[in-house]
């Protein structure tokens, strides 16, 4: 089979119900390609616009060409026509298998009959969108592992390997640092080589999660970093539980920590252990989360008996600045709001019809593995400089209320009904990789900060206070990027670590030295108002 | 203890949740929530076809999402748990304690070799698992009673506390799936059904949606 054959049927497998326009598949097939077109056609010079059509243009082409054949062959349709005459393309089924095997690949794609739910319309308008609904009932978006039910790195590698096939957007490993007392930097490394394989190979992230309080070699792993982390991908995170006391306490080992991932150009992320206990950790849709009640839980009960857990079901997302752009009001939002959590909860009984199969917690662990998981519903595009106009975290606020209540009546009649089934809705915010292709432009401005004297200012003191608040509201699913103006001395990144765990509310923040080296992309930024 | 029949699913709803409104005393219950609620109510329906009026008339209020008929009739009627709920009607029924099936084993062949017995008793709840203090989640059906009388097969059971408007309307629609199962393998018609509910009530929130589903009359009547 043709590379690129191969590589368009790959888009189909990982979401089979999706229709792709010919620049999605460019996208996915031609990555590097495709940015350069992008970066050519927002050049403002016409020799510069001119190059990107045609390279556009010869991308279309070649890309068509292989898409015609796998519609001669039987495999795919074409769906309809968007804007000005780009076809779209879909799976030449409603649903069942199909698969594709040539000497050298095997490629099964799975389709499930679409999930009719009732916020269908809202998606239409282009207010909603799901996350991958072609895996609503399979698969979860998050599941975490932890690092002590393991004696070493193989055998988690092994379970992992089992794992990926159930997650559709991140597996989290929690305690890592379990690891770290037996195994040598080299084993690490290469452990995280075949995980970065494993995750690229599944699309699906992984976020590894460290305690440094429980972190008895800090020299294994700096040896590990300087060793494995310029080589990772970036759908490999990590993220750091620490106290502003920890960080005093350990100043060299951060200092160093933070040094390496400056180099390497990584995002590290710092959680405020003693603010917010549970994990906090990112996937591609957005942050994942316990709350206060289910960490609880997880940690006397499910740690017990089981080698992890569900943490996210489902997640779908809100656009809202879309929405109110096009005359939406508050009522009708909340309105909205209130028909995705049927909607979840729609998804939630056609799952229970499939609980037989036990996913990725087979065995009789599988009912307290799954008693933390919950939906998201997420929010694209809410701008900072519109919150004095409407109350937007107020709003927020309220509807979380509503759903929560909701969730509850829900369990309530299940329970009475002789059915005692577990069903929560969290909110949270979403990442523009949630679906690139449907979000509204970002309307966040963009600001880099390179000491504790910035965040002092009048402006950044405001949005950290609105961010707080909002991270209360989501319940710490949340996340606040840091970036770097150049030149910012590596001396400076941990007094203002410590500033940020002593002096705010946050539960977690990430400091993203991407940007530091001039390579600050759309997506990268700190949002203020 | 208080005992309404009547025909229908329907008919014997009404009367009891006007009752429970009436004559129900009210307080708090462990949740925090203002409840109405009388001890020990026997309500009979001697058509059992009618079984699924009530969840069908739940299902129709789109304030909330209501069990389907599927999925209360498997919970009671598959022994195969999943992961999906805290315990599973069916599993106790037809697996109690991973080995017995109560139906299949042992009230099918009593029935058949004596149809004047009076010992077809499932039992739902198994103390070893289900009776300890800090859970939540313990049954509502603690035990089901068949007896083959004037020829069908009649149903009793005890339930231990029954949410009159959110829960009744499933637990007589779950115990009508199992005695069709038994009647078809007696080869009879099914009989009368009786709940025996322990502590009968309806949480006063639930006024409001009582209204929607059975009409404003059951609620200003149980007022006045």
């Amino acid at each position: 089979m043709h590379q690129i054959e191969a590589g368009i049927l790959e888009s189909f497998r990982r979401e089979p119900s999706r229709e792709f326009t010919t620049s999605d598949l460019v996208r996915d097939i031609f990555p590097q390609k495709f940015s350069e077109l992008n970066r050519l056609l927002h050049i403002p010079e016409k020799r510069a616009v001119r190059k990107g059509y045609a390279l556009k243009a010869k991308l279309h082409r070649k890309l068509l060409y292989h898409v015609n054949r796998l519609v001669d062959r039987g495999l795919l349709d074409v769906a309809g026509v968007q804007g000005k005459g780009e076809k779209l393309f879909r799976l030449a089924m409603d649903e069942g298998e199909i698969v594709v095997e040539s000497k050298e690949k095997r490629i099964v794609i799975t389709k499930q009959a679409a999930v009719v739910t009732p916020v269908d319309g809202y998606e239409q308008e282009g207010f909603i969108r799901k996350y991958r609904p072609g895996t609503w009932l399979t698969k979860h978006d998050a599941i975490l592992f932890d690092g002590p039910a393991f004696d070493g790195l193989t055998g988690l590698q092994r379970r992992l390997q089992g794992a990926f096939p159930h997650v559709s957007d991140v597996l989290a490993i929690d305690r890592f640092e379990h690891f770290l007392k037996d195994a040598t930097p080299e084993e690490g490394a290469r452990f995280m080589e075949y995980l970065a394989l494993d995750a690229h190979d599944y699309d699906v992230a992984v976020a590894i999660l460290i305690n440094v309080t429980a972190l008895e070699s800090e020299e294994t792993l700096l040896r590990l970093f300087r060793a494995v982390l310029g080589k990772l991908p970036n759908h490999i995170s990590f993220s750091f539980a620490v106290t502003s006391r920890l960080l005093a306490k350990r100043e060299a080992f951060f200092k160093e920590l933070f040094t390496i991932f400056l180099e390497a150009k990584r995002k590290l992320t710092l959680r405020n252990s003693a603010l917010h206990a549970p994990p906090i950790f990112f996937g591609r849709a957005g942050p994942y989360t316990f709350t206060a009640a289910d960490w609880e839980q997880y940690r006397t009960k499910t740690r017990e008996v089981a080698d992890g857990c569900v943490v996210g079901q489902n997640s779908l997302v809100v656009d809202i600045t879309r929405y109110f752009q096009e005359n939406g009001t508050v009522v009708g939002f909340r309105e909205m709001l209130i028909r995705a959590a049927h909607a979840l909860f729609e998804v939630d009984e056609q799952r229970r019809k499939r609980a037989l199969d036990p996913g990725p917690f087979p065995g009789p662990a599988a009912k307290e593995a799954f008693r933390t998981g919950r939906n998201y519903v997420r929010f694209w595009n809410y701008d900072w400089a519109e919150t004095e106009r409407y109350p937007l975290i107020d709003l927020l606020g309220s509807v979380q209320e509503e759903i929560a209540k909701f969730c509850a009546t829900q369990e309530t009649i299940f329970k009475s009904c002789g059915l005692p089934i577990r069903f929560r809705i969290g909110l949270s915010t979403s990442f523009a990789k949630f679906d690139q292709d449907f979000f509204s432009e970002r309307r966040y401005k963009k600001t880099v900060i390179s000491s504790v004297k910035d965040l002092q200012t009048k402006d950044l003191r405001h949005y950290l206070q609105i961010r707080e608040r909002l991270f209360k509201t989501f319940e710490g699913a949340d996340r606040l990027r840091f970036f770097f103006a150049r030149g910012t001395p590596v001396a400076d990144l941990h007094p203002l670590a410590r500033y940020l765990l002593s002096a705010h509310d946050l539960p977690c923040f990430t400091f993203d030295f991407r940007g530091k080296s001039g390579e600050l992309k759309l997506t990268s930024f700190l949002e203020v108002p | 203890m208080m005992e309404f029949a009547a025909k229908t699913v329907r008919e014997a709803w009404l009367a009891a949740i006007r009752h429970i409104l009436t004559e129900g005393r009210k307080f708090i219950d462990d949740d925090g929530r203002e409840c109405h609620e009388v001890a020990n109510l026997s309500v009979t329906i001697e058509n059992p076809a009618s079984a699924a009026e009530g969840v069908r008339a739940m299902r129709l209020c789109r304030k909330w999402r209501y069990p389907s008929e599927d999925e209360l009739a498997n919970i009671i009627l598959n022994k195969e748990a999943g992961s999906s709920y805290d315990y599973l009607y069916g599993q106790r029924i037809f697996a109690y304690a991973g080995t017995v099936d109560q139906v299949d084993d042992y009230v099918i062949p009593l029935l058949k070799a004596r149809p004047n017995s009076r010992r077809a008793v499932v039992s739902l709840l198994n103390p070893a698992l289900d009776l300890k203090s800090g859970s939540t989640n313990l049954l509502g059906i603690a035990l089901i009673h068949f007896r083959i009388l004037d020829g069908k097969v009649d149903v009793t059971t005890v339930i231990r506390t029954s949410g009159f408007f959110t829960g009744w309307p499933a637990n007589i629609f779950q115990i009508a799936q199992l005695q069709e199962r038994v009647a078809l393998a007696l080869q009879l018609p099914q009989g009368r059904i009786t709940t025996i509910s322990l502590a009968a009530h309806i949480h006063t929130e639930n006024l409001e949606d009582i209204e929607i589903v059975l009409g404003k009359d059951v609620v200003k009547d149980a007022k006045e």
